[in-house]
């Protein structure tokens, strides 16, 4: 990771990297690093904050604030409909004995109570629901994520054990080279 | 004396694989990277969508309920009523309100599953984007496991020159050895004579 960051350190996004392949453009292997590197780079810059703001909100299981907005949003509905009910009313020539009004009165508070509780129920019990399949769904993205480190860990490993292979047969193969020149070495001598 | 291989050249079908390949990348980022940001930015609740849901949830309970406060006006000028009676001014007041009532839970509603859209798009955005990563991860790892192959091979590669050279010094040393330790006569003609005698001697007599 780091040599490919050292050596596509001047790789821009928008660039579009040539492939050349022997067609008189780049080092395929260096292109396929810039494309990687800068898939990465586009992660970091385009999804990663989204993936943080869903991780910080989303894990959240209090809906006091939302349920609050609800019942603000429905109580603001009924008193600018009694409000306007009054108008429309008084439009008419009509005006409202005191008996009318602590009934109007009596009704909207009525509706204001229902509206609101109802506004504020639906909408917590409906984001309590969607944040629990939410969250089912996260932790299906955090298994593959997980699986995909697992992943990039064994490629490291097994690559890890090729090497170790090839140095310890080499190192017995030298070995075994070795003695048997030094044996014929050792002949030659005492020939001679 | 072996003469060293030059590099092969790439195939033709090499050279097409890279000319597609960097077509579609080009593609990539320049038709559907401003699909991912817009999707992206589709996904952000703004204050105007807001609006925009409550607004359309107001025009449906509108009318909804127009037809109802004409109802309750004309009715009452049919039967006669005044309409600027107290039972029709609490009545239209009534309308008023249950329209509002129903107006006010129906934009808490719709607001609320506009969030829960944009949260699920968000998290839709989460896989995607994972996706890029765990692509990332793949190319690194055949990248590493080209980079290793490709070391390994050079390194097999000088281990075998080295082993090459300390194996001719010692066929030389064996051969040298052989020519040093070639067998001497150990009989002399007269020595091979007298055992020629000697076998003659001691054959039965008459053989």
């Amino acid at each position: 990771m780091a040599d490919l960051e050292t050596s596509f350190r001047s790789f821009r996004a928008r660039e579009t990297p040539s492939f050349g392949g022997g067609g008189g453009g780049g080092d395929p292997d260096q292109v396929l690093a810039g494309i990687t590197r800068d898939q990465w780079q586009h992660f970091l810059d385009t999804y990663k904050p989204v993936e943080d703001d869903v991780l910080s909100t989303v894990l959240s299981t209090d809906f006091s604030a939302q349920g609050d907005k609800a019942g603000d949003t429905a109580r603001q509905s009924v008193t600018a409909a009694a409000g306007m009910a009054e108008r429309n009313i008084s439009r008419t020539g009509a005006t409202l004995t005191g008996e009318e009004r602590s009934a109007i009165s009596r009704r909207r508070d009525l509706s204001l109570a229902k509206a609101s509780s109802q506004a504020e129920n639906v909408t917590r019990r409906g984001l309590s629901e969607s944040r629990t399949n939410l969250i089912a769904q996260l932790v299906g993205i955090g298994r593959g994520v997980a699986q995909t480190a697992t992943a990039g860990s064994q490629s490291v490993a097994d690559l890890a054990a090729q090497r170790e292979s090839v140095y310890q047969s080499q190192r017995t193969q030298a070995h075994n080279t070795n003695m048997a020149a030094g044996a014929s070495l050792a002949a030659l001598l005492f020939a001679i | 004396m072996a003469k060293a291989p030059s590099k092969e050249q790439p195939t033709a079908s090499e050279r097409a694989l890279a000319a597609v390949s960097q077509s579609q990348w080009t593609d990539y980022v320049e038709r559907f990277r401003p699909a991912e940001a817009a999707m992206i930015k589709k996904a952000q609740l703004t204050e105007g969508e807001r609006a925009q849901v409550k607004g359309e949830v107001a025009a449906d309970t509108a009318a909804a309920f127009k037809g109802l406060s004409r109802d309750t006006v004309a009715k009452g000028a049919q039967s006669g009523a005044n309409v600027s009676s107290g039972k029709t001014k609490l009545s239209l007041a009534g309308d008023a309100i249950a329209q509002g009532e129903v107006r006010g839970v129906g934009q808490a509603v719709a607001e609320t599953g506009a969030e829960i859209d944009a949260e699920q798009q968000k998290l839709r955005i989460v896989g995607h984007g994972r996706q890029v990563a765990t692509d990332v991860t793949s190319n690194l790892s055949r990248g590493a496991q080209r980079a290793t192959s490709l070391a390994l091979a050079a390194s097999q590669a000088r281990f075998q020159r080295n082993l090459d050279t300390v194996d001719a010094v010692a066929s030389v040393a064996g051969a040298a050895t052989r020519k040093l330790n070639k067998p001497k006569k150990f009989l002399s003609q007269a020595d091979a004579d007298a055992v020629d005698y000697i076998d003659l001697d001691i054959r039965p007599r008459g053989i």
